[in-house]
């Protein structure tokens, strides 16, 4: 480092400092409420996914951008479920979302039901 | 502060035990938006909305084939999908962006050191406790986001290829690797200018912050 300035030297050391701190501290993880706000593009990309993306993948009927082939330009807007919800007005979407969430709390229910009745099993059965 | 809330892992962890398929959708609809956010730090904003979407859908995909493994272990659900989130979002940074992501920690080693040895930079840091360097690594973070586009991606083509610079050879590749991301002829003056101006904004937020040895102030 010999023949560098003063400035040099402190601006390297600053780099070197920077790119240890952001490399090297690259897997840590941020509070969820540091983490940087979506636009209202990046938002309705993701609500593109659909109401019933989740139903789709479990029954293994979405491929990812790499299944479908080297030749598919991965780059460009193309949903993967395309076609799938031409015609949906925004009504139909939001009766969709009342459902899962409908859904999602039945199925809350039922878990945690079933794991009482458990319990109350294994509680007799030592008493 | 912890990063992830002890109680939401607890909960997703028990319905990952009892109901894989239920989890997955609990998961889903109550933190994709967190996901998906935290995609877009991972890349410093640099994926365009439909990148993001596929990074998210990768996410899931894989989340899926995980879980359905036997032997899947469930601990640490929310940890274990922003880790699977991470190498994602950098897999489509460099197979779209063409950005070298480099994650070999060995490989910068030796660049850090000759750069830091006996720099009152260096010490500075050093003098900071563990939970010090965390809110310091939480700052620089929290900088770099604030940078415009341009001097985002030319700060994280500097980062990323930190250990290819020469003392006297920085710009040239450097503008290569813009170069690479941008599709585009980089001038190397100024992609030199774009980040002497990204190092200014970063040394005064951290300045601004109190980490006065940034600049030679007493730490």
């Amino acid at each position: 480092m010999s023949g560098q300035s003063k400035q040099q030297r402190t601006d390297r050391a600053l780099d070197a400092l920077l790119v240890s701190v952001i490399r090297l501290g690259s897997e840590k993880e941020i509070d969820a409420e540091r983490l940087p706000e979506l636009t209202k593009e990046e938002r309705a990309a993701l609500d593109s996914l659909g109401p019933d993306f989740m139903d789709r993948i479990l029954a293994g009927e979405t491929s990812s951008c790499e299944e479908r082939g080297p030749a598919t330009d991965c780059g460009k807007s193309e949903p993967v479920l395309s076609g799938s919800f031409e015609g949906f007005g925004l009504n139909r979407a939001q009766e969709i979302e009342a459902e899962t969430a409908d859904e999602l709390e039945r199925r809350r229910r039922e878990i945690v039901e079933r794991k009482a009745r458990e319990r109350e099993k294994g509680g007799r059965s030592s008493a | 502060m912890s990063a992830v809330n002890p109680v939401v892992e607890g909960e997703l962890e028990y319905y990952l035990r009892e109901d894989p398929d239920y989890a997955l959708r609990h998961l889903y609809e109550n933190y994709r938006l967190e996901i998906t956010q935290h995609i877009k730090w991972v890349t410093w904003g640099m994926l365009r909305p439909e990148e993001l979407k596929d990074a998210f859908q990768e996410t899931m995909l894989a989340l899926v084939q995980k879980v359905r493994e036997p032997g899947f272990d469930p601990s640490r659900p929310l940890r274990m999908v922003k880790a699977i989130a991470r190498n994602k979002a950098l897999d489509i940074l460099r197979e779209r962006r063409r950005h070298r992501v480099n994650t070999n920690h060995d490989a910068i080693l030796d660049a850090l050191a000759e750069n830091l040895q006996g720099s009152d930079v260096a010490f500075g840091h050093g003098l900071l406790s563990p939970s010090g360097k965390v809110e310091f690594w939480d700052a620089v973070v929290a900088i770099v986001l604030t940078l415009p586009e341009r001097q985002r991606v030319v700060a994280r083509a500097f980062i990323d290829n930190f250990e290819d610079f020469g003392a006297r050879d920085t710009y040239r590749p450097l503008a290569d690797a813009v170069s690479a991301i941008t599709g585009q002829m980089e001038d190397v003056v100024a992609v030199k200018s774009a980040w002497r101006e990204a190092r200014e904004k970063i040394r005064a937020g951290l300045v601004e912050r109190g980490y006065g040895f940034i600049d030679g102030s007493a730490p």
